[in-house]
C-alpha cells in the first residue's frame, strides 16, 4: 500500500515538477509570479486532444504541434500582457494581476470553443502493467514519470552548461549586469516563455491520458499544485521545483491512502504553509545575501 | 579624432532633469574622468552611454557612427564596455563564468584568449578561477567586474567608480591595472567620486556639478584648481 502510492505520488509530482519548473524560470528571470500558467496547461491538454480526435492527427505528430504551439501562446502572453508593462517599468503587482486576467481569458476562451463538458482523452498507451513489491506500476506511469525527470534533467543540463543557459542564469541574477555583457534580455525572456510554457504543454497532456479526461478546469488546481511545489522547493531554483513537484505528489497520495481522499491538496497546501514557517526560502531556496 | 563624442546630452528620470545638455569627447588612447559630488550626473551619463537608459535630447557619437537610444547589447557589440557602479558581478556563478559571459558577443577561442590577458592583468582571478563570485571580496569581485568587461575587448572602457568601498592598498592596485589596460591599447572613461585619485589616474577630467559639466582641463590643471580644491579635495592632503 505504501508503494504503491508512493509511485502514485511520484507520477502525478513529476507532472507538477515540470510544471512548477515553468513558474520559477519566470520567477527567476521576471521576478512576478505568472499566474496565467495553469491556463497554459490547459490549452496545452487540449490542443493535443483537438489535434489527435477532430483532426486525426497520428498522436505523437499531436503532441509535438501541441508543444510547439503552446511555447509559442506563452511567447505571446508575454509580448501581450507583460511586455508593455516592462518597457513603462510598471510595478510588479501590475504584471502580476496582468497574467490573472490573461489566466480567466483563456480558461473562458476554452470554454467557449470547445465547451465546458469533460472531454475524454482517449487511450493512447497500452496500459500494461507490471507488479513490482506488491505494487501495481503501469507502463503508463512509468512513461510518465520517466520523460517528466529526462526532460527536466536535460534542462538543467541546458541551464549550466550552454551559453543560453548561462545568459539565462545571468539574465536571473541580474539583469542589467546581463545587458551589460551584450545578453539580449527580451530574447532570453521569450525562450523562458517558450521553454516554460512547453513543458507545461507536456505535463497537461501526460495527465490527461493519465486520468482519460479533461475539462477547461483542469490547470487551476494543477496550476496551484506547481505553484505550491515552485514554493515549496525554493522558487527560482530548478532543483528545487523538481524536488518540491515529487514531494507535494508523494506526500498527498501518501494523504489519500492512509487519510481520506478529500484531503488529498488539503494535506498538500498543509505542508506547504509548514513548510515556509520553517524555511521561509523553500527547501532548496537560498538566502539573498549581497556584498556592500 | 573623438572615439566617443556627447552633444548637448539631456537625460531625464520622468520629471527629474538628471543630466542637462552635456558636452563630452573622449579621444582614442586616453583616460578621461568624470568627477563629482553624489547625484552630479555621472552614472546617469554612463549608463546612457551604454543604452541602459536613453536621452531625451542630444546625440551620442562612438567612431563616428550615432549610437543615441540604441540597444546595450548592441552597443557591447560596437565595442563599449561598462563595469557599472557597484561591480554587479553575478554572485551565483564563479569567477571563470562570469568572466565568459563578459565574452558573450564573442567566439570561443576569442574568450580563451583573452581570459589569459584578464589572468594576467589580474592573477588573483586566476586562483579563484572557480570559486563563487558572491563570495569574493570586494576587491576580487572590483577586479571580477573590470575583468568581465574587457572579455569583450572593447574599444572604450567605461569605469564607474571602481575605487567605492576598497581598502586604499587595493584601490592602488586596481588603479594599476586601469593604467596598465590603457596602455595595451584601451581607452578609458572613469567616473569617480574619489576626485583625487581619479585626477592622478587621467589625461583629462571634466567636472560635473548638478548636471551640467562646469570645469573641462588637463588632470594636473584640475588638480590645481582652486574650485576644485576647495570643494573635491579638501585643504589637507588627507582624503
Amino acid at each position: 500500500m505504501l508503494f504503491q502510492q508512493l509511485i502514485n505520488g511520484l507520477t502525478l509530482g513529476s507532472t507538477y515538477a515540470l510544471t512548477a519548473v515553468g513558474y520559477s524560470m519566470v520567477f527567476g528571470i521576471l521576478g512576478l509570479v505568472n499566474f496565467s500558467h495553469g491556463s497554459v496547461y490547459t490549452v496545452g491538454a487540449f490542443l493535443t486532444l483537438i489535434f489527435f480526435t477532430a483532426l486525426k492527427f497520428n498522436f505523437f505528430v499531436s503532441f509535438l504541434l501541441s508543444i510547439i504551439l503552446t511555447g509559442l501562446l506563452g511567447i505571446l502572453i508575454d509580448r501581450i500582457s507583460l511586455y508593455p508593462l516592462r518597457k513603462r517599468n510598471a510595478p510588479k503587482v501590475t504584471s502580476l494581476i496582468s497574467t490573472i486576467g490573461v489566466s480567466i481569458f483563456l480558461q473562458n476562451l476554452i470554454m467557449i470553443t470547445w465547451g465546458s463538458e469533460t472531454k475524454k482523452f482517449p487511450l493512447v498507451i497500452n496500459r500494461g502493467s507490471i507488479n513490482l513489491f506488491g505494487a501495481n506500476i503501469s507502463t503508463l506511469q512509468i512513461m510518465i514519470f520517466s520523460m517528466c525527470i529526462v526532460l527536466m534533467v536535460s534542462l538543467n543540463i541546458m541551464i549550466q552548461k550552454t551559453r543560453v543557459g548561462k545568459a539565462m542564469r545571468a539574465t536571473a541574477q541580474n539583469s542589467k549586469a546581463a545587458m551589460l555583457m551584450g545578453i539580449n534580455i527580451n530574447a532570453i525572456i521569450m525562450i523562458t516563455f517558450f521553454m516554460g510554457s512547453s513543458l507545461a504543454s507536456v505535463a497537461g497532456t501526460m495527465v490527461g491520458m493519465y486520468y482519460q479526461t479533461i475539462d477547461p478546469y483542469i490547470g487551476y488546481m494543477a496550476g496551484l499544485k506547481a505553484f505550491a511545489a515552485a514554493v515549496l522547493g525554493g522558487i527560482g531554483v530548478l532543483p528545487g521545483a523538481i524536488v518540491g513537484g515529487l514531494s507535494i505528489g508523494v506526500i498527498e497520495a501518501i494523504a489519500a491512502g492512509y487519510l481520506n481522499a478529500g484531503y488529498r491538496d488539503a494535506i498538500a497546501f498543509a505542508v506547504l504553509v509548514l513548510m515556509l514557517i520553517v524555511k521561509p526560502s523553500g527547501l532548496l531556496g537560498k538566502q539573498a545575501s549581497k556584498k556592500v | 579624432m573623438a572615439i566617443l563624442k556627447l552633444t548637448d546630452v539631456h537625460i531625464s528620470y520622468g520629471n527629474i532633469k538628471a543630466v542637462k545638455g552635456i558636452n563630452l569627447e573622449i579621444n582614442k588612447g586616453e583616460i578621461v574622468t568624470l568627477i563629482g559630488s553624489n547625484g552630479a550626473g555621472k552614472t546617469t551619463t554612463m549608463n546612457t552611454i551604454t543604452g541602459l537608459l536613453k536621452p531625451f535630447k542630444g546625440k551620442i557619437e562612438f567612431k563616428g557612427r550615432d549610437i543615441t537610444g540604441k540597444n546595450t547589447s548592441e552597443i557591447v557589440k560596437l565595442g563599449i564596455s561598462l563595469a557599472p557602479e557597484g561591480r554587479q558581478v553575478f554572485p551565483r556563478m564563479t569567477v571563470i563564468e562570469n568572466l565568459e559571459l563578459g565574452g558573450y558577443t564573442r567566439t570561443k577561442s576569442q574568450i580563451i584568449e583573452t581570459l589569459g590577458e584578464v589572468f594576467d592583468l589580474f592573477p588573483r582571478l586566476r586562483e579563484r578561477k572557480y570559486q563563487e563570485a558572491g563570495t569574493l571580496s570586494g576587491g576580487e569581485q572590483q577586479m571580477l567586474a573590470i575583468g568581465r568587461a574587457m572579455m569583450a575587448r572593447p574599444e572604450l572602457l567605461l569605469l564607474d567608480e571602481p575605487s567605492m568601498g576598497l581598502a586604499p592598498i587595493i584601490v592602488e592596485l586596481v588603479l594599476k591595472a586601469i593604467k596598465k589596460i590603457n596602455k595595451l591599447g584601451t581607452t578609458i572613461l572613469l567616473v569617480e567620486q574619489n576626485a583625487r585619485m581619479a585626477l592622478m589616474t587621467a589625461d583629462r577630467g571634466y567636472l560635473l556639478e548638478t548636471g551640467k559639466i562646469v570645469m573641462a582641463a588637463n588632470a594636473d590643471i584640475l588638480l590645481h584648481s582652486d574650485k576644485i580644491i576647495k570643494a573635491y579635495l579638501g585643504e589637507n592632503k588627507e582624503d
